[in-house]
């Protein structure tokens, strides 16, 4: 047992007060009677045991005593590391697109995934922790983790489909955090639409589908953008999805806000989708598509909305001597803007980024950033350390994100550096030990170490050159979420990924203070109290998104002596958990102290009141 | 001493009156009473008749019978004794306890059988007891001596210790003339069953009233108190708590239960009564019950 706060413990000293009190209470009662004869007889046969009629006279007081030393030890914060058993994660993401409320046989779709999902809660294990994730436009959490089967069952209740299409696979991402099948969760998609080529994103996802093919004509996607050529315009892809069993000619409108509409004619297959692309919309704050069919039987997908707003901007920054090479591939990727630093420039006034990219320097400290480091000097807070020589290239790791679509083989440079593997980062070229290419999440913020000699002579021309950039911009890229998995605690800054409509963050601590981020892409979020952090995220001030992040504490300061944090949760076999947790059990102590002070009253006003 | 303490009011003198002292057998005292004795005797009422021999007195000839007969035949009459009731008041300072105290109900049950018995033509003698005889009422008999009866009660206090066997082993060397004895005392005293023994060997029909009070059977104690005997001043310290107490009623009914069983192996009637109860209930209706009057 470790002691939260062990000086609180002297309050134990009021013990002494108690027992002062008891020294200096009035003296006994003094009866006469008319004879002691009886009395003697029932004192020698009652008090033949000395002790126990020593401790019947002041059991109040040795109770009193024993109220305040729990009392005491309850201020101290008595905390006890214990294990306890969960139940496997279960997540339920549940389809809520609007084809989920067509009528058939007795009642809707809808009802039809709540009575799979209900029928599938009792099949699982009582200790089962059940997250339902509403799959809508916005992915919510409805329960998460949650044992209790009636508030689960309330959950499932509170489903209706909504009015556009539902984020599925955004819903499977969330879904992954919390039940990741690898990990030992399982995760059940409750859908009418069966994707027809599944995506890795449904990897180890039970599927579960309901309803039958209809006769329906869908707006599958309406999206809208400048228009290449002719930025004053705006382009709109259109997707429209044939969900029956024969061709069928539609008219698809497309209106720019209350201005006239574009109409299209369209013939899709039995079961295909097309997309179809309308230029020279005016520039309107919304548009809308719909698709008319004279077979459609459900006309709540038949329409879809867009707003337009520019595309997000990744900026990058290189700085180095000489950063020109790395400068003109950058700007060769669309939705990139590079600008180039010298490092003075950059140690006197540096620029916001979402991506650093330093050139043979590093600086003091890093910025709250993704960051590449292009054959960087030795790195201590990194772990990173140069090892020196070559003859690693032709040693490509397997499902390398940064050497995607490359060989290894085919980069020939001759100033290669090696460096040692730092245990946050996995190595692209090179083994477990040295890498001359490798990457990882340090402190939540993505960094890759490159030792190729990327602004050598002719390094440039090479094929592989703008893949590699490619591969880098992607993995690097703030704006993905991080991996399940990734362990944050407090301490670690974390990048908060903005909705693409929202110019607001509002991050509300546990101790109820707000931040806000309303300038720069990146939303830097410095824990330094673990617990809750609910992260808000609006649009021209309408709330269009809602999460709370969970940090644990990193070491439970001053209360239990641990030589290293416990991990969260460790599996046992497959079907539960352990997980080791600290108890407070102050609240026990003091639920003792409030038994013992009823007891002492109890007795108290027996004895008084004793006839 | 107000004698309006303990005096019989007239009520109780009344119904009293009709009642009287239970004696079980003839302790042949020879003092002419209201009595019927075993023996022959010159009283009005004739029992029987017997032949009549030489030296009978010619008086008792029945006529009557010589008219019808033709043969002499004396009336034999039955004879009237007195009966001797000692009356024994414990007078210690035990006898002080009790809310009234057990002193002022046993004296004015003292009181109203002494009444009783010099309205009749028996004899009363009495004393009051503590650690040995203390005062005494010498034996007499008559309404005339009802006054200084009253006098002998109204001078009576409680106080001292107790040795009732002592004391009844000095009014047993009186030599009395034994009768029926009524002892009425708490008993605390360790000497409690062989005080009645001794007056039941002396001849006694004896009847022992056991005083008793409320707090004595039944006490209310907070949580620590010290307890003093109101004869020795010795104390102890107890803790009054509920298991104490419930052994303690246990012992009470033990020690009465003890008396009792003694009392009735020896031929004498054991009568407990409360200092609680009144006069009139005691006399009227327990001691009716338990055959002392009748």
């Amino acid at each position: 047992m470790n002691w939260g706060s062990s000086a609180a413990l002297g309050w134990a000293a009021l013990a002494g007060l108690v027992l002062a009190f008891y020294l200096l209470r009035p003296r006994r009662q003094r009866i006469v009677v008319a004879s002691l004869l009886v009395w003697r007889r029932t004192i020698n046969q009652h008090e033949a045991n000395g002790w126990l009629a020593w401790l019947r006279r002041r059991v109040v007081l040795l109770l009193q005593l024993l109220a305040v030393v729990l009392v005491a030890l309850a201020l101290a914060r008595p905390e006890q590391l214990g294990t306890v058993e969960h139940g496997p994660p279960v997540a339920l993401v549940m389809d809520t697109s609007p084809s989920m409320a067509i009528e058939a046989d007795a009642g809707s779709r809808m009802d039809k995934v709540r009575m799979e999902a209900r029928r599938l809660l009792r099949s699982l294990d009582e200790s089962a922790r059940i997250t339902v994730i509403a799959a809508g436009p916005i992915p919510r959490v409805l329960v998460a983790n949650q044992t209790d089967r009636v508030a689960i069952d309330r959950s499932l209740e509170k489903l209706d489909p909504e009015i556009s299409v539902g984020q599925v696979e955004l819903a499977i991402d969330v879904a992954r955090s919390i039940a990741d099948p690898d990990r030992g969760g399982q995760i059940y998609l409750f859908t009418d639409s069966e994707p027809g080529d599944p995506s890795p994103a449904y990897a180890g996802v039970h599927l579960v589908g309901v309803g039958s093919s209809i006769s329906n004509v869908a707006v599958e996607a309406l999206e809208v953008r400048r228009g290449l050529n002719t930025p004053a315009g705006v382009q709109a892809l259109v997707t429209v999805r044939n969900d029956g069993s024969q061709p069928v000619d539609v008219s698809l409108r497309v209106s720019p806000g209350s201005k006239a509409p574009v109409v299209r004619s369209v013939r899709i297959g039995p079961g295909a989708s097309k997309a179809v692309v309308v230029e020279g919309l005016p520039v309107v704050d919304r548009y809308t598509a719909s698709v008319i069919s004279p077979s459609d039987v459900f006309g709540a997908d038949d329409d879809a909305f867009a707003t337009l707003h520019d595309e997000l901007v990744m900026r990058v920054m290189v700085v180095g001597e000489d950063p020109d090479l790395i400068v003109r591939v950058l700007q060769s990727f669309p939705g990139v803007s590079v600008v180039a630093s010298g490092i003075d420039t950059f140690r006197k006034d540096p620029e916001v980024a979402d991506l650093y990219v330093f050139q043979g320097f590093v600086p003091a400290e890093f910025p709250a950033a993704s960051v590449v480091l292009v054959r960087p000097p030795d790195v201590p807070a990194l772990s990173l350390e140069r090892n020196g020589g070559r003859g690693l290239l032709a040693i490509p790791r397997p499902k390398s994100p940064i050497m995607r679509a490359i060989d290894a083989r085919d980069i020939q440079l001759p100033n290669n550096w090696t460096y040692r593997v730092p245990g946050w980062a996995s190595a692209d070229i090179g083994d477990a030990n040295r890498a001359v290419v490798g990457h990882g999440i340090v402190d939540g913020r993505r960094t890759v170490f490159v030792g190729l000699d990327l602004v050598g002579s002719g390094v440039s021309q090479a094929f592989w050159y703008p893949m590699f950039w490619d591969n880098v911009l992607r993995w690097a890229d703030p704006f993905r979420p991080l991996p399940s998995g990734t362990v944050i605690v407090s301490d670690d800054p974390v990048q908060l990924v903005r909705h693409p409509g929202a110019d607001r963050l509002v991050v509300v601590a546990p101790d109820g203070s707000q931040t806000e981020f309303t300038d720069g892409r990146i939303a830097m979020l410095y824990v330094t109290a673990p617990g809750p952090y609910s992260v808000q995220q609006f649009s021209q001030e309408s709330l269009i998104g809602e999460a709370t992040i969970e940090f644990l504490p990193k070491v439970r300061s001053g209360t239990a002596k641990l030589s290293r944090v416990p991990p969260l949760i460790e599996a046992v076999g497959t079907s539960k958990t352990v997980a080791q947790e600290i108890f407070d059990l102050a609240p026990w102590f003091v639920g003792a102290a409030f038994l013992v002070l009823v007891g002492e009253w109890w007795l108290f006003n027996r004895v008084r009141g004793v006839r | 001493m107000d004698r309006s303490e303990f005096v019989p009011d007239a009520v109780l003198r009344a119904r009293l009156a009709q009642l009287s002292i239970v004696s079980r057998r003839s302790h042949g005292y020879g003092h002419t009473g209201s009595r019927r004795s075993p023996t022959s005797g010159s009283s009005l009422e004739v029992v029987d008749h017997r032949a009549y021999s030489s030296g009978d007195d010619y008086r008792n000839i029945d006529w009557n019978v010589y008219a019808r007969t033709d043969s002499l035949f004396v009336k034999v009459r039955e004879s009237e004794e007195a009966l001797v009731v000692h009356l024994l008041l414990d007078s210690s300072g035990s006898m002080e306890c009790g809310r009234p105290s057990k002193f002022e109900t046993a004296r004015a049950v003292v009181a109203a059988l002494g009444w009783r018995v010099l309205i009749g033509r028996d004899v009363l003698s009495a004393a009051s007891l503590d650690i040995g005889l203390n005062t005494e009422f010498p034996a007499g008999h008559g309404y005339s001596h009802i006054g200084r009866f009253f006098d002998f009660v109204a001078q009576l206090r409680p106080s001292g210790e107790t040795d009732l066997a002592r004391a009844v082993a000095a009014y047993n060397s009186r030599d009395l003339p034994h009768g029926v004895a009524i002892l009425v005392s708490d008993l605390l005293t360790r000497s409690a069953t062989e005080s009645v023994s001794r007056l039941a060997n002396a001849g006694h029909e004896l009847t022992v009233l056991h005083v008793l009070d409320e707090n004595f059977v039944d006490p209310f104690l907070a949580d620590e108190v010290q307890l003093v005997d109101a004869e020795g001043g010795e104390a102890i310290e107890i803790f009054g708590h509920e298991e104490l107490l419930r052994a303690y009623r246990r012992a009470v009914t033990r020690w009465t239960e003890q008396i009792r069983s003694f009392c009735h192996s020896r031929r004498v009637r054991y009568v407990p009564i409360m200092s609680e109860w009144s006069v009139e209930d005691i006399v009227l209706r327990r001691l009716r019950q338990h055959g002392v009057l009748w």
